[in-house]
């Protein structure tokens, strides 16, 4: 790999170890301070209240008084009542205990697109930020290609020739993360390359692969955690948007971009089966970009 | 008075119909005039005015003039009348076509371009006189020669009308006989006694076009002898028709042009009629449009129907290859439930055979009891089949009611051990083409069928022997679905169906529904109520059955 | 500045082709077997290969490619499978109505984002400022289709004021209104946040900038500031956005339009996609690609016309 750049080593530090030492301790401070900042960001506690609360109803929705799944063909298309707090939908089933368990498709599509993309964009934003050269020219060339499209028109393309399915949607949502998530830790990696630290480790001997690993990446945590809920947020976005337009999860999974455009031809005389998990969704949204923003504001101080 | 009048005069004496069953019959058998007021009178009855094709209202009050504007689903297929089976493509032919005879909403045959018809001995031939001093749209003379031309186009195999399965065992090429210039003598394969409605719109391909007409040239306009002239046609912008001067209908039509504009789907249709910008919405299905009938400005008519759903059940193969297993599904069901969730009671509960409760002399629950939910003896009946546990997939099109109809179905299923996977495609997937047909194939399936005017013209096509479709499915127009056959059973029917005694044709309908409901090749666990949505100030317009549009005494307030 | 205009235009043609062959080959590689997509696991082998042979299925993948985009470049589009129309009418006639509608939720867009990102950027710092940004942050993240529900809820179901779905208006201003300003709502949500931010950073920019200090010494009335130097200069950075969210304003379509049951190119993209529709398919999405390339262009020429740095550095 001859365009492969090193940076130049100087013999500024000659005790490499020492060096070591320092940055491990720096990092675990930073981390103190980080939870001190986050423990009095509202902005943070309220984003997380909110995604706690679906994360309860993801897992808890099945000791609901309700069945989500229970139809009654005698109540269809109830108004919200004592009985039906959220009122029924077409085929009876109750909504509020619909509401709360599609927050369960929804929490496992998003997080797991969103680790995908984590894995898949880490590693080529490693490798193209550390090695640069003509990996890194490829790379951004095609990043640019990518975002020259609608990302929903291309998911829509890939999803309507694979089939629809939640595995398919994560495999979309995670492949078109990938690049994007790349370009943040590419760019954190530019400046990290610089540092002494790995200065030190090269005149040590290590190899690349053992730098990027156990002495850039730790160090990089920080911007790959926000990126990473940014990242969750578009996931929720993305994961719903599909659903909604029926190439996600199928009938009758509770899911509330399903349970909309389920809900769209009876929205003159049942509103609630599309504003109830239209409320649920806007939530989530919010509350995970409140974490995200909290998390962000923490990090920059 | 004929046998077949004399027939009827006995049942109405013995007090075995209703005024309404007799009505039907005596129009199917096209009684005449003095005959039918005979029997009327033996059934206590009064005169022998029928529903009066159209629903023409009291004469005096009728506004001429305007334009009639109608919204139906865009036709998903090329409109003409020889190969249309599209209830978009019918509606539009229909403004501009006749038939020989038309079915009101009470499914009485009303004379159109014949005026008169009557078997013959046995009802193995059919004798029409036409109407005379017709006019074609072009203004060229409407004769029997067109009469023999249009039959004879739609029987034959080459032209492949959509017709040919409907005719398929009954009327073959080359048998429509030109008597004299007023009359035409259908020859059948065997005896048929409901054949008049096979010459109605129930058969819609059964339209009567010019001796000339070229497959195609429809939508190029001028075509026709019906109450509107069809002038512009456009998919997307729908069709436009002016009024036929020259209509042999006595002041007909009211209006002075017609319109339909094309939609996409169901929601767009309800907000164009509650908007105002259409008139008449035909054809509603439930599910979408419930909010038409709090609105005050529009009039929603419910008429019976033999619209119906099939949950078809492959009885060649597993895991339906057992009675039994169909049983299962069946008792499974909560059938009056449905009717409720469905259609908000807007529909009759089915009984598992296809004699429709409208027909006169289809069995009733006294005579075929009703089979209700019964979800011990459905597990029962399971274990007896040898499964304990039946996974199966039911798969079927998003369209009208049916994917509800189906969760409804995987819920009641459940309880019995019949674990139901839903696979719901977008219709066209589900119709397919050529060999490829998954409503036809699938073991588990639901299909929506239109209605009809006689048992007979769904049981031939969907549950006869030489209509389970063949592996490469070559032979067309067999859409038995489940792939059943019972010898015994179609015996029955073909007897039924020549059969003109009401007494003996009821019989045989009972036994061939009582085998119909053991075998269960399908589910039937309702007949819809079909709704017809009119603007206020709207008249004239008869209220079913709503795939067809009879618009020639409608007028607009 | 004629080379620059020919180096955009080269670019921007070999960007068109890539997206073209990607557009194509997601479309007919993905699937494996298109004729088995087609027509699913119930058909014959036989029927299969007839319907790939029709296709050209089994030809090389790049002389499809070649013949498809010969064919598309002379105007022949083909016929739709499904729907047994002609693509090109069909397709235009779509596009032609997601314009109208786009068209018009642009207009109300932008002036109305700009105009609260330079308020936000006068306010600096100022409680303002804060409710604008923050607004912007949370609608962003909102997905279309729920701002959809929730204004159609309100003003068409409760209200009554608008239709729950909409036609194409006809010429009447009033009908234009009527059937696009409800769907244009969700799109402004989307679009207001990314627009009033870079606007209110070309502003702030342009606020502390030396010849906005210099025209306060001269002693230049404030608004006359604003209106010459700082607008102007604060538009450079919205324009670059705005034409990169046409990109996004089409996705958005997809959803907007299959919500409000609007006929626009959106909806026949995901009806061709769902219903394995490819001529069609492949037409509307290539027309989309061109649309978006046209509208990078048209932005970079007009930033090179309005910012002579940019036109001289290359």
């Amino acid at each position: 790999m001859s365009a492969v750049d090193e940076p130049s080593v100087a013999g500024e530090f000659p005790d490499g170890a020492a060096a070591q030492v320092d940055v491990r301790r720096l990092r675990r401070q930073r981390r103190a301070e980080l939870f001190a900042a986050l423990r009095t960001s509202k902005t943070f506690l309220v984003g997380m209240l909110i995604l706690i609360f679906w994360v309860v109803s993801a897992l808890g929705w099945r000791w609901l008084v309700r069945s989500p799944q229970a139809v009654d063909t005698a109540a269809t298309l109830a108004s919200p009542s004592a009985d039906h707090w959220f009122g029924t939908d077409n085929l009876g089933r109750d909504v509020f205990a619909r509401v709360i368990a599609g927050a369960a498709p929804v929490l496992t599509v998003a997080p797991l697109a969103t680790l995908l993309g984590l894995a898949g964009g880490t590693t080529l934003g490693l490798v193209t930020g550390y090695y640069r050269g003509w990996i890194d020219d490829i790379f951004s060339r095609i990043v640019d290609a990518l975002l020259a499209f609608p990302l929903i028109i291309l998911s829509v393309l890939v999803l309507a020739s694979l089939g629809r399915s939640p595995r398919n949607v994560i495999l979309v949502i995670g492949i078109i993360f990938t690049p994007l998530i790349a370009r943040t830790v590419r760019s954190a990696v530019l400046v990290e390359r610089e540092r002494e630290y790995v200065a030190a480790a090269r005149l040590r001997g290590e190899r690349g692969p053992r730098i990027m690993v156990a002495e850039i990446l730790p160090n990089i945590t920080a911007p790959i955690l926000v990126e990473a809920t940014i990242r969750l947020g578009y996931a929720i976005f993305a994961a719903a948007t599909l659903a909604f337009l029926g190439l996600g999860i199928q009938d009758p999974s509770p899911d509330w971009g399903l349970a909309i455009a389920n809900g769209r031809a009876y929205l003159q005389i049942a509103w609630w089966m599309v504003l109830f998990p239209a409320a649920a969704l806007a939530t989530l949204v919010v509350g995970v970009n409140l974490v995200a923003d909290g998390l962000r504001r923490a990090i920059e101080e | 008075m004929n046998d077949l009048e004399y027939h009827l005069y006995e049942e109405a004496r013995a007090g075995r119909m209703t005024r309404q069953q007799l009505l039907v019959r005596a129009s199917v058998i096209g009684a005449s005039v003095p005959a039918l007021a005979a029997i009327l009178a033996a059934c206590g009855g009064g005169g022998a005015s029928s529903s009066g094709g159209g629903g023409s209202s009291s004469a005096g009050a009728v506004k001429r003039g305007g334009t009639g504007i109608f919204g139906i689903t865009s036709p998903a297929q090329d409109v003409d009348p020889v190969t249309m089976f599209n209830t978009g493509a019918i509606m539009t032919t229909q403004l501009a076509c006749d038939y020989l005879v038309f079915p009101d909403e009470k499914y009485v045959l009303q004379p159109r371009l014949a005026t008169k018809w009557v078997a013959g001995s046995t009802p193995d031939t059919w004798t029409f006189t036409i109407r005379q001093g017709v006019q074609w749209h072009d203004g060229s003379p409407f004769t029997v020669d067109d009469v023999v031309a249009s039959f004879d186009r739609i029987t034959d195999p080459k032209i492949g009308s959509a017709a040919l399965s409907a005719f398929a065992g009954v009327l073959s090429k080359g048998n429509v006989e030109k008597v004299d210039e007023q009359t035409v003598t259908f020859h059948l394969d065997r005896p048929y006694g409901d054949f008049p409605y096979l010459v109605s719109a129930f058969n819609y391909n059964s339209v009567v076009l010019p001796k000339n007409y070229q497959v195609g040239s429809f939508t190029k306009g001028g075509v026709g002898t019906g109450p509107f002239i069809l002038k512009t046609f456009s998919v997307d912008q729908g069709v436009t028709y002016t009024k036929n001067p020259n209509y042999w209908g006595n002041g007909l039509p009211y209006l002075d042009a017609a319109q339909i504009k094309y939609f996409a789907d169901t929601p767009p249709i309800v907000l164009a009629i509650q908007g105002g910008t259409i008139d008449v919405f035909p054809q509603v299905p439930f599910q979408g449009s419930q909010a038409l009938f709090g609105d005050s400005n529009i009039t929603v008519t419910e008429t019976p129907s033999s619209e119906y759903r099939t949950l078809q059940m492959r009885a060649d193969e597993e895991p339906f290859n057992k009675k039994e297993a169909r049983q299962a599904v069946a008792y499974a069901l909560d059938r009056p439930g449905l009717v409720q969730g469905l259609f908000d009671g807007r529909a009759d509960v089915g009984n598992d055979h296809a004699f429709a409760p409208i027909y006169p002399g289809s069995p009733t629950t006294s005579d075929v009891p009703q089979r209700t939910q019964d979800i011990d003896k459905a597990k029962q009946l399971l274990s007896t089949a040898g499964v304990s546990n039946l996974n199966v997939t039911l798969t079927t099109e998003q369209f009208l009611e049916i994917p509800q109809y189906a969760q409804f179905i995987k819920q009641m299923c459940a309880p019995a051990g019949i674990n139901v996977t839903l696979d719901v495609q977008p219709q066209t997937k589900f119709y397919g083409t050529g060999s490829n047909q998954p409503w036809l194939q699938v073991p588990f399936g639901i299909t929506d069928w239109g209605a009809r005017g006689t048992a007979g013209q769904t049981i031939d096509p969907a549950y006869l022997c030489r209509s389970v479709p063949k592996p490469d499915l070559s032979n067309s127009g067999a859409w038995n679905s489940a792939h059943w056959c019972n010898q015994q059973f179609d015996t029955l029917v073909e007897q039924f169906e020549a059969e003109v005694d009401e007494q003996k044709r009821k019989d045989l309908a009972i036994q061939a529904a009582k085998i119909q409901q053991d075998e269960v090749p399908d589910v039937i666990a309702y007949w819809i109520h079909e709704l017809r949505a009119t603007r206020t100030g709207v008249h004239g317009l008869a209220p079913g059955p709503t795939f067809h549009l009879d618009a020639r005494a409608m007028w607009k307030a | 500045m004629g080379r620059y205009v020919l180096r955009r235009l080269g670019l921007t043609a070999i960007t068109l082709v890539l997206t073209s062959f990607a557009v194509f080959a997601a479309a007919e590689v993905l699937p494996g077997d298109v004729g088995r997509t087609i027509l699913g696991p119930y058909a014959s082998q036989q029927q299969v290969d007839q319907v790939n042979h029709q296709l050209g299925a089994d030809d090389p993948l790049v002389q499809r490619y070649v013949t498809w985009a010969g064919n598309f470049i002379r105007g022949d589009w083909g016929e739709s499978p499904i729907q047994h129309v002609e693509v090109r009418p069909l397709v235009l006639d779509r596009l032609k109505n997601s314009l109208i509608l786009g068209g018009f939720a642009l207009i109300l867009i932008v002036p109305f984002s700009v105009f609260l990102g330079v308020i936000a950027a006068l306010n600096y710092g100022r409680t303002l400022d804060r409710v604008i940004s923050i607004a912007g942050l949370s609608f962003v993240a909102l997905p279309e289709f729920v701002v959809g529900v929730v204004v159609i809820v309100i003003f068409a179901v409760k209200l009554g004021w608008f239709p729950t779905s909409s036609q194409v208006p006809s010429a009447n201003p009033v009908d234009i209104v009527r059937q696009c300003l409800l769907p244009s709502i969700p799109l402004m949500f989307v679009l207001f946040g990314y627009i009033s931010r870079m606007a209110r950073a070309g502003t702030i920019e342009a606020l502390r900038s030396n010849y906005t200090r210099t025209a306060v010494l001269k002693g230049l009335p404030r608004r006359y500031i604003i209106l010459r130097h700082v607008l102007r200069n604060s538009l450079l950075p919205t324009i670059t956005v705005v034409s990169v969210q046409v990109g996004y304003l089409v996705g958005g379509l997809v959803v907007i339009e299959t919500l409000f049951n609007y006929p626009g190119i959106g909806q026949l993209i995901l009806n061709a996609a769902t219903g394995h529709d490819l001529p069609t398919l492949e037409a509307s999405v290539l027309m989309i690609a061109l649309l978006y390339t046209a509208a990078n262009f048209t932005a970079d020429i007009v930033t090179a016309l309005l910012n002579p740095r940019v036109r001289l550095a290359t």
